[in-house]
């Protein structure tokens, strides 16, 4: 296994909690704004600019998909709970829908910078391809739910 | 056991803490803070009341989550469900059953479409002064493109004028 294999569930990570610890600051200081909700594209939002972090601090690194999963269930379970921004009874279906989501963002932008040229036009190819994918997920979602 | 892998777990357990830390060290003044925007919004929906009492609400209304009496009507904080989620207004109705003043607090609804009842005030302005008999496409133009939004708001104020006219029978406003 390559180095830097769990690089992408740190920063995942690291960004939730960046999120929320600014949702926490907008809901003590700004009582009457209305927060964003943890939905599916707001997940994929946050998941993809971990992806795009990782892709540019260390775009060789291999993936274990057995690891992102279970990193990302913890992730989205965990830290909303610790924020106030869930229950106990709701934090699990965050908990799984933000491992579910995070693993098949995590493999569709994979997929799609392994095809990719290298190149100096490659990191502006993977910001594009990452906003598709979050444009995609909205209209997903928009469908579904 | 590969020792990298305590990265992401230390990583996620402080973060984890951090959250706890935050959360737990501002929830003193984020609710001293709601308590004040609170009481300056329903001042504003119901111009002439200084203070507010809430009640326990025992009626069957699914729709109304809080009341709050005041000297001249009531504040009702009321929810339901819109086009992409949940609604939740605070509805000013006075003595007289007519609506004072209203916002919209809380939705998930489409952006340009019906997110656009947060700040149409043409749209909100139609249900003031009514009693309870607002109704789209009746006396209630909706906001383009957003019909469903715009009858769950408007099933927001007729619930709210229902508790205060005991419309909805089971409401102890008028009791």
């Amino acid at each position: 296994m390559k180095k830097n294999s769990y690089l992408l569930n740190t920063l995942l990570a690291v960004f939730v909690m960046i999120a929320l610890a600014v949702m926490v600051l907008v809901r003590t200081f700004q009582p009457a704004a209305i927060l964003p909700v943890l939905n599916i594209p707001n997940m994929v939002l946050i998941s993809l600019v971990a992806l795009l972090m990782d892709y540019f601090l260390a775009p060789e690194a291999d993936r274990c998909y057995i690891c992102i999963p279970v990193f990302s269930v913890l992730t989205f379970g965990l830290l909303p709970l610790a924020a106030g921004f869930a229950t106990v009874a709701n934090a699990w279906i965050l908990a799984l829908v933000g491992g579910a989501v995070f693993t098949l963002v995590t493999w569709l932008f994979s997929s799609m910078t392994q095809r990719m040229a290298t190149g100096r036009t490659s990191k502006l190819a993977a910001v594009a391809g990452a906003l598709g994918i979050w444009l995609a997920f909205q209209c997903f979602s928009g469908i579904i739910l | 056991m590969n020792k990298k892998i305590l990265l992401p777990v230390l990583t996620l357990l402080i973060c984890a803490l951090v959250l706890v830390g935050l959360n737990a060290g501002l929830s003193g003044v984020a609710a001293s803070k709601a308590e004040a925007e609170l009481t300056a919004k329903m001042q504003a929906i119901l111009p002439g009341s200084e203070t507010f009492t809430e009640e326990t609400y025992t009626g069957d209304d699914a729709n109304i989550r809080r009341v709050f009496a005041a000297e001249n009507g009531y504040v009702i904080e009321v929810a339901t469900n819109g086009y992409a989620g949940e609604i939740t207004m605070l509805v000013g109705v006075d003595k007289d059953g007519k609506v004072t003043g209203l916002q919209v607090r809380d939705m998930e609804e489409t952006f340009g479409l019906g997110g656009e009842a947060l700040t149409d005030h043409e749209f909100l302005r139609q249900y003031l002064q009514t009693s309870g008999e607002a109704e789209v496409g009746v006396n209630v133009d909706a906001i383009t493109g957003a019909t469903v939004t715009s009858k769950a708001i408007t099933r927001c104020v007729n619930s709210a004028v229902a508790y205060v006219t005991g419309a909805d029978a089971s409401s102890g406003a008028t009791s």
